[in-house]
């Protein structure tokens, strides 16, 4: 079966809708970072189409795999730094609702 | 020098990853590393902004040329050029107060070794983020110096500190991605990131418009969040002042700039080429930025607070600039970036002595402070002038190269905005003076006493560098401004940015 790598390019930007979707919509805060993680993966998806559409058959192009590599050791970061101020919140609130991080006003 | 570069980045990341590992030896220790890890980047970036060095080295470069493949080679590609040279002076010299001031004013908080090891983590990301020759690389510097950041708001770990983190985090992760769609976009298109390449795709039309502009949005929407651009920058004034005074300085004075208007000048006129329409965004968003920035700051009462809807205000100051598209604009815009720097870092260092000093950071319940600590206020003063644009600051002179540069581009709309804003930031800093450093001294603070000079020095450094300026523009900082303009934007006297960006990656003429 041969998916053409436009097609790639589209599930990731419906993968990228959802997150953004996600990221507006949904209150918990653990949603929300889930969202954004979503949306990493959406543009890891994009790096991989990318990829394809320029290996040619015998000369595959490595770029696009390195990049995403490094992106998912991002993500991870993002996760670590993100739910660790999850707990710190939810010991100061005892809540996890993005409303309940409300007192200062941007 | 060119064997050097990597050290600008080695050094920094090195420092975070040596604190961390002779913790057990005690705090001075982390704190020792640090000045030495600072004190060498200032050395280095001193030499390469006045020697004018530059060249670039792929960092652990695998992989071999491919035949009919523009090389294929995967590595981290580091470019030292006029704009990095000019962005690694600010970096190093404003680090280095901070540092200073930091060994004092952080003695009553704990777990200082994590401090210094995230602090090291952030200038690492930063000085990486300056030097990065392709994109991918850009990007992943500018995580590095985020996530570091973030972390560093949360240091208080009060309910402030930990709100004010979690929104940094969620918006800036969101600024994060739009820069990562931005590049994967760009890598379908062209199918490599080293940024001389895909700037002459961009020029032979292999990259056609519609990816242009797409791209161009999302590192639009990405770095204008990064540098707090209306309407982006709900984030920073809870994210600033809720940090530490040193890091508020090194997020306010450095990390804007180097994460936001710094990746912004190379991606938009370095790798991009925009057009008109792009330009007239960034007047506007700029325009929106200085004024409406300078209005809520100047109802602000914690000073902390006030200074950092000042950032955003004096960011539009640089935004305009950017989008006259003119290289007097371009060079009145890197000036104010680098002058902003020095007087801001400067004026949140100061608000972090007045918080020791008075015990608040409320300007209503402080009031006549500059007889109780006279270096303090020197400082303050000094900094606040020259935000302000009084001469012969370096905020006078930047602030008028850029209205120049507005009215001789015909955006006499922007021009004036911006001599308003100008104005009403002078009016805002007034009101500072007023009821901090003069006026009654309140019963409470009658016992007040200065800083000690480990504090206040570092502060009058960047303030007489604010005065300086002007003396030090003909001894070659003038020279180092105008490459850094240069570098991304055709000048008079000077060779084609695109030309010389190529030669200095490729080693030859495109």
């Amino acid at each position: 079966m041969n998916v053409p790598s436009e097609h790639l390019f589209f599930l990731s930007s419906a993968l990228f809708a959802l997150g953004v979707l996600g990221f507006l919509v949904r209150r918990n805060v653990i949603v929300t970072l889930m969202s954004i993680e979503l949306m990493l993966n959406a543009a890891n998806l994009a790096f991989l189409a990318g990829s394809r559409l320029h290996s040619a058959p015998g000369r595959p192009d490595l770029q696009g795999p390195l990049f995403v590599i490094f992106v998912i050791t991002v993500a991870a970061v993002e996760a670590a730094v993100g739910l660790a101020l999850i707990i710190a919140l939810y010991r100061l609130k005892q809540s996890v609702e993005t409303d309940s991080a409300s007192e200062m006003k941007g | 020098m060119l064997d050097l570069v990597p050290l600008f980045i080695a050094i920094p990341l090195g420092a975070a990853f040596l604190c961390l590992l002779l913790k057990p030896l005690g705090e001075r220790v982390a704190a020792a590393v640090t000045v030495a890890g600072v004190a060498g980047l200032l050395a280095l970036a001193l030499g390469a902004a006045f020697a004018g060095s530059e060249g670039a080295v792929l960092a652990g470069g695998w992989g071999a040329a491919v035949a009919g493949q523009p090389r294929y080679v995967v590595g981290i590609a580091l470019v030292l050029d006029g704009l990095s040279r000019l962005f690694l002076l600010v970096v190093a010299v404003v680090a280095a107060a901070v540092v200073v001031f930091g060994l004092r004013y952080l003695s009553g908080y704990t777990g200082r070794t994590l401090y210094h090891a995230l602090l090291n983590l952030v200038l690492a990301g930063m000085t990486g983020a300056v030097l990065a020759g392709d994109l991918f690389t850009l990007f992943v510097f500018v995580e590095i110096a985020s996530f570091a950041s973030y972390a560093l708001v949360a240091y208080g770990t009060g309910k402030a500190e930990v709100e004010a983190a979690f929104k940094y985090v969620l918006l800036g992760s969101v600024a994060s991605i739009a820069i990562l769609l931005g590049v994967a976009v760009v890598y379908g298109a062209a199918g490599y990131l080293n940024m001389a390449d895909v700037a002459l795709a961009v020029r032979a039309g292999k990259v056609g418009p519609a990816v242009t502009y797409f791209a161009a949005a999302m590192f639009l929407c990405g770095f204008g969040m990064k540098a707090a651009m209306m309407p982006f920058h709900a984030w920073l004034p809870d994210a600033h002042p809720s940090a530490p005074a040193p890091i508020s300085a090194v997020l306010s004075g450095l990390l804007i700039k180097t994460t936001g208007i710094y990746a912004l000048v190379r991606v938009f006129y370095g790798v991009f080429a925009v057009d008109v329409r792009v330009q007239q965004v960034l007047l506007v968003l700029g325009c929106v930025s200085m004024g409406c920035g300078v209005l809520l700051a100047l109802g602000q009462d914690d000073l902390k607070r006030l200074l950092a809807y000042h950032s955003v205000s004096q960011m539009g100051f640089v935004f305009v600039g950017l989008g006259t598209g003119s290289s007097l604009g371009i060079l009145a815009a890197l000036f104010h970036a680098a002058n902003h720097a020095l007087f801001k870092s400067a004026l949140f260092l100061s608000s972090g002595s007045l918080e020791r000093i008075a015990g608040t950071r409320l300007l209503s319940q402080m009031g006549g402070l500059a007889g109780r600590a006279p270096a303090t206020a020197l400082g303050l003063v000094g900094a606040s002038l020259s935000i302000s644009g009084i001469p012969p600051f370096n905020g006078f002179w930047s602030k008028l190269l850029i209205l120049i540069a507005l009215f001789q581009g015909g955006f006499a709309v922007a021009g004036v905005v911006a001599a308003a804003s100008a104005l009403l930031t002078l009016a805002s800093f007034v009101k500072v003076q007023r009821k901090a450093l003069f006026g009654v001294l309140p019963e409470r603070l009658a016992q007040a006493r200065d800083v000690p000079a480990s504090m206040s020095a570092p502060v009058l450094v960047l303030s007489f560098l604010c005065l300086g300026t002007v003396g030090l523009w003909p001894l070659g900082l003038g020279g180092i401004v105008e490459r850094a303009a240069a570098a991304v934007v055709a000048s008079p006297g000077q060779p084609p940015p695109l030309d010389h960006y190529v030669q200095l990656v490729h080693g030859r003429r495109p």
